[in-house]
């Protein structure tokens, strides 16, 4: 076998492993909430009576657990430890003084753009007496959680909340809804510990 | 030559050594000492310049930082309020959905 041939050969197989190794590290990450048509939700605001708009992530995250006080609070505590395996956490909420203010075509829209193959249903329910739908998706990350994915639409509120991360669904049930012990108001450790 | 001798004669009259007036030297003297002291003048000014300019720099140096510090606190106090109201969107998502869902299996 000549040289030409052989270095075409070796070639070959380094350009196939080259391949098959960006192809597994090519698994598309799980869609971003915040990344999606800002139209669609900027028309839900429009009008909508009260909006809630979250992002954070990276080290404003981090600066935002920093700032919840902890001290002396078992709840708050376990809240900072959840926290610290967060990697994103955006919200999407509209709320609508009367009926029929936003459209439900628009709604499977976003819940088609959310709803990549990684994320997996664990709750659908479509409640026609109430008129609500709620979805929770989580994203599993090698048998570890990797997100949760709420999707609610009631008659005159729109809830989207994408966690990203190490979040245990049964951890954040476990919490009471005033999350007590938490003070934002005082001044936290800035290193986030 | 006769040229050259008056050019001789003219160059001698010029390097003819002359005694300095009486107070010459101390002319010389009180020039010296107010060069000095202008020359000292001119480095303390110099120096009071330079400590005014690094108090400038210093004191814009600090009131940045100031600033930068009290920007970042008030977003990580934003930061944790966003926080805290999402997870109190989310408990209470999950909370409802777990009312649903026992709502369901009992049948209600």
């Amino acid at each position: 076998m000549g040289f030409k041939r052989r270095l075409a050969l070796w070639l070959s197989v380094f350009g196939i492993i080259s391949l098959a190794a960006s192809g597994l590290h090519a698994a598309p990450d799980p869609a971003d909430l915040k990344d999606l048509d800002g139209g669609v939700f900027a028309a839900f605001a429009a009008k909508a009576s009260n909006t809630v708009e979250v992002n954070l992530e990276g080290t404003l995250l981090k600066m935002g657990a920093g700032f919840i006080s902890a001290d002396g609070d078992e709840d708050a505590a376990k809240i900072k430890k959840l926290l610290a395996g967060l990697k994103s956490v955006t919200v999407r909420s509209f709320e609508f003084k009367t009926k029929g203010q936003y459209n439900k075509t628009d709604v499977d829209a976003i819940r088609k753009q959310l709803k990549s193959p990684e994320w997996s249903s664990i709750v659908n329910i479509n409640d026609k007496e109430t008129g609500e739908t709620t979805e929770v998706y989580v994203l599993a990350n090698k048998d570890k959680p990797g997100g949760l994915l709420i999707i609610c639409a009631e008659p005159t509120e729109l809830t989207f909340v994408e966690i990203l991360g190490a979040v245990d669904i049964s951890d954040l049930s476990a919490f009471n809804l005033g999350l007590p012990g938490i003070d934002v108001n005082s001044k936290g450790k800035k290193d986030g510990k | 030559m006769n040229q050259e001798f008056d050019l001789e004669t003219a160059l001698r009259r010029a390097l003819k050594r002359e005694q300095p007036s009486r107070d010459f030297a101390g002319r010389v003297l009180a020039r010296t000492v107010v060069r000095r002291r202008q020359a000292a003048t001119r480095t303390w000014m110099a120096i009071a310049a330079m400590l005014l300019v690094g108090l400038v720099i210093a004191g814009g140096v600090r009131r940045y930082e100031v600033e930068r510090e009290a920007q970042a606190q008030a977003q990580a106090q934003k930061a944790g309020q966003d926080l805290v109201l999402a997870l109190r969107i989310t408990v209470a998502k999950l909370h409802a959905t777990h009312r649903m869902i026992r709502r369901r299996s009992n049948g209600v």
